[in-house]
């Protein structure tokens, strides 16, 4: 009932609603109004019953106290003017029915004993007991039976005419709900069909017509504040679409044309790859080949400039073997120039080739001796030569280590006169390992700290004026650093001007190692790195001054 | 007198044997008139001063032979009119009963009727009796039989020669009364 009560169009809804109220207010109102007039109406026959009890008594006194039934009928008989009455009867004293009456088409009663007086409803049936009283002393009871028909009668005429209202009322509630139902359900069918014409053609400039000024007209102009929204919203969203497509198209072509560009870009790096690494081959070709071309020459000409020194010295030319000495130096110098050109060339364009040892300290220490005592001579130096730990090992390039310290000892020698080159090798341990020190201290000459900076760099000393003086081709550090890197060390330098220098190799304590980092430190160095990641690698642990000029 | 008194003694048996025979007096017939007797106080209105003074009693009187036996006591028994107690009084001869509100004349008086009715022929006294046209002769209420019912008659002149006021609800149940100017009626 509900269910189908909801889904009923709001056309139904309000007719159905207007002809509910009303019936129910008609059948409450006829209800009320039977209900009154059948209390009223007990009320008024009972009254009237008991009236007529009253008068029956009154007459048929005598007739019952002389005994006269056929007075009492007589009195009885009177009852034929009053319908409602259906049956009466008169007892005497005793109880027993003196005299009877009956309306005319009905059939006599069966009378029992009286009552107590009073009113009975029972049965359908309107009960009265009078007592018959005469100074005072009961003789008898009048009995007044009244059916009701009347009242049912007027009950079934009640409900004819309610029902008749009813269903004239109910159409009358039809015909003007059906006029009146317009007013509201026409906005809301309006705002109905809009909605969907909304959805349907997605036309969001659809608006609904506002025809009345209550909640209804508020209700359209709301849907069109919506609806106003909504369009505005859609048309922001298609222009930003819009936009956006533009714009990723714009991005699209500028993309495709940076690819474009970079593709370009990415040939053009290629091919200078190419060719740098064509050039580069070819200048491995060329110090390949210079080193060969350039040694023969020169080696024939140190070969027999001292061959003919030896001669002039024999056949007593002595101004011959003076000159011949010369070259002899210039030749052997050429050559040592020309072997660190080669060995800095190699390195730099990553050609050097190490071969990694481990060896003891004590045999470089006595080799070092060897070489370095006469060169301290030469300047009147003494050579002092010691170690923390002389059965210590050493793992690195046997000769290219060598060729480091012995450049560092002979810098130290060639810069001190009449002082002292100390040698000395120790241990420290750091946060990066154990590391083997190897300490060239010396008491010369001292490097300013503004000089330091440069004593690493490729052909420099720290002035042109001491390249003369002491000689040099201002390679030896620059290959020494590198060389020491390679081999995963590195060098440092503390100077003082006046006072001396101390230039330290550090290396990888050799002791510490096991095997694999032996081998992995090998692997490392046999890389080969480029000359620039070497040399750019300034950070170095326990890293100080560096100083003191190239000694060649 | 005596010579009265005496044919009255004689003639007794014979009016009782004719009254039994002709008039059917059964038990039933007694109590209803004894009823009766005393209903009359419910339906007739003594003048004032009549009755007496407040609490005397209400004296119904039998005079000559009386019929009812113990129906009369039993009717009055327990009862009251106007509020006042009834009392029975019982004489052979009418001069011997005194302050009577109802004298009930036996059917044995017949023959001294006018002389009984001149002897009580005083206000204030209701004459009842059995016997034949009594109500011509003078008397104010006559029992009589309709349709083996006991009913009665009554002369209203009579009544208010004794100024009583007989109710028309009783006169409603009288079989006839008199009444001059109307002459009577049915």
């Amino acid at each position: 009932m509900t269910a189908t009560f909801r889904n009923l169009s709001i056309r139904r809804k309000l007719v159905t609603i207007a002809m509910v109220s009303c019936t129910v207010a008609l059948l409450l109102a006829a209800s009320a109004f039977t209900v009154y007039e059948v209390i009223s109406f007990r009320r008024s026959i009972n009254h009237e019953l008991v009236t007529i009890g009253q008068m029956l008594a009154d007459n048929s006194g005598a007739a019952v106290a002389f005994n006269d039934a056929r007075a009492a009928r007589d009195t009885l008989a009177s009852l034929r003017a009053e319908p409602r009455v259906a049956s009466a009867a008169i007892y005497d004293q005793k109880g027993k029915v003196f005299a009877q009456y009956t309306r005319a088409e009905e059939k006599p009663e069966n009378l029992k004993a009286p009552e107590a007086d009073g009113t009975y409803f029972r049965e359908g049936n309107l009960r009265v007991y009078h007592p018959v009283i005469i100074d005072g002393e009961r003789v008898g009871v009048v009995y007044l039976k009244s059916d009701l028909k009347e009242i049912n009668s007027r009950l079934l005429q009640y409900s004819g005419i309610a029902l008749g209202v009813l269903a004239v009322s109910a159409l009358v509630a039809l015909i003007v709900s059906s006029k009146l139902q317009r007013v509201i359900s026409k906005p809301i069918l309006h705002l109905a069909e809009t909605a969907s014409l909304v959805s349907m053609e997605k036309d969001y400039s659809i608006r609904a017509q506002k025809s009345t000024n209550d909640e209804l007209g508020i209700l359209v102009s709301r849907f069109n504040d919506m609806m106003a929204q909504v369009q505005s919203r859609d048309m922001a969203l298609q222009t930003a679409q819009d936009e956006l497509e533009a714009r990723v198209q714009d991005r699209t072509k500028e993309l495709q044309v940076e690819i474009a560009e970079r593709r370009r870009a990415q040939d053009d790096l290629l091919q200078a790859k190419q060719a740098a690494e064509e050039s580069n081959r070819a200048k491995s070709a060329f110090l390949a080949n210079m080193s060969h071309e350039l040694r023969t020459p020169l080696n024939a000409i140190i070969g027999y400039s001292e061959m003919l020194q030896e001669d002039a010295e024999a056949t007593g030319e002595v101004q011959f073997s003076a000159d011949l000495r010369k070259i002899h130096h210039a030749g052997r110098h050429l050559l040592a120039l020309i072997n660190d050109v080669l060995d800095l060339s190699k390195i730099e364009a990553g050609k050097m080739q190490l071969h990694m040892e481990t060896f003891a300290v004590a045999d470089v220490l006595r080799d070092a001796e060897i070489t370095t005592e006469p060169l301290a001579r030469i300047n009147n130096n003494r050579l002092v030569i010691g170690s923390d730990a002389p059965g210590g090992m050493i793992h690195a390039d046997p000769v290219r280590f060598k060729q480091c310290l012995l450049n560092l000892l002979s810098n130290a020698c060639k810069f001190t006169e009449n002082g002292s080159v100390t040698l000395s090798v120790s241990y420290a341990d750091t946060n990066r390992g154990r590391w083997q020190r190897w300490a060239v201290a010396d008491t010369g000459i001292g490097i300013a700290p503004g000089d330091v900076k440069k004593l690493f760099q490729s052909f420099s000393q720290v002035d042109n004026s001491s390249t003369r003086k002491y000689q040099g081709t201002g390679l030896g550090l620059a290959i020494s650093d590198r060389l020491c890197r390679l081999m995963g060390g590195y060098i440092t330098v503390e100077s003082q001007v006046g006072k001396g220098s101390v230039f330290t190799i550090h290396m990888p304590a050799a002791a510490g190692f096991t095997a694999s980092s032996l081998q992995s430190l090998s692997s490392k160095v046999l890389e080969l790195k480029k000359p620039e990641e070497v040399s750019g690698d300034s950070a170095r642990p326990d890293s100080a001054q560096q100083g003191e000029p190239d000694h060649a | 007198m005596a010579a009265a008194l005496a044919l009255r003694l004689v003639l007794a048996p014979v009016v009782l044997c004719s009254s039994t025979v002709l008039g059917a007096e059964t038990a039933s017939e007694r109590e209803v008139k004894a009823a009766m007797l005393y209903n009359f106080t419910k339906f007739v209105e003594w003048p004032s001063g009549a009755l007496g003074e407040s609490g005397a009693p209400v004296t119904i009187c039998v005079a000559g032979r009386d019929p009812f036996g113990p129906a009369l006591e039993q009717a009055v028994a327990d009862r009251t009119a106007y509020g006042r107690p009834i009392r029975i009084a019982k004489a052979s001869r009418v001069e011997e009963l005194k302050g009577c509100h109802i004298l009930y004349v036996s059917i044995s008086e017949r023959k001294y009727l006018s002389e009984t009715l001149e002897a009580i022929a005083q206000p204030g006294v209701l004459t009842v009796s059995d016997i034949e046209d009594f109500t011509h002769q003078g008397g104010i209420v006559g029992f009589v039989l309709r349709d083996s019912k006991v009913r009665f008659e009554v002369n209203l002149d009579a009544a208010e020669k004794a100024r009583l006021k007989i109710s028309a609800r009783l006169l409603k149940l009288a079989t006839e009364i008199h009444h001059s100017g109307s002459g009577g009626r049915n």
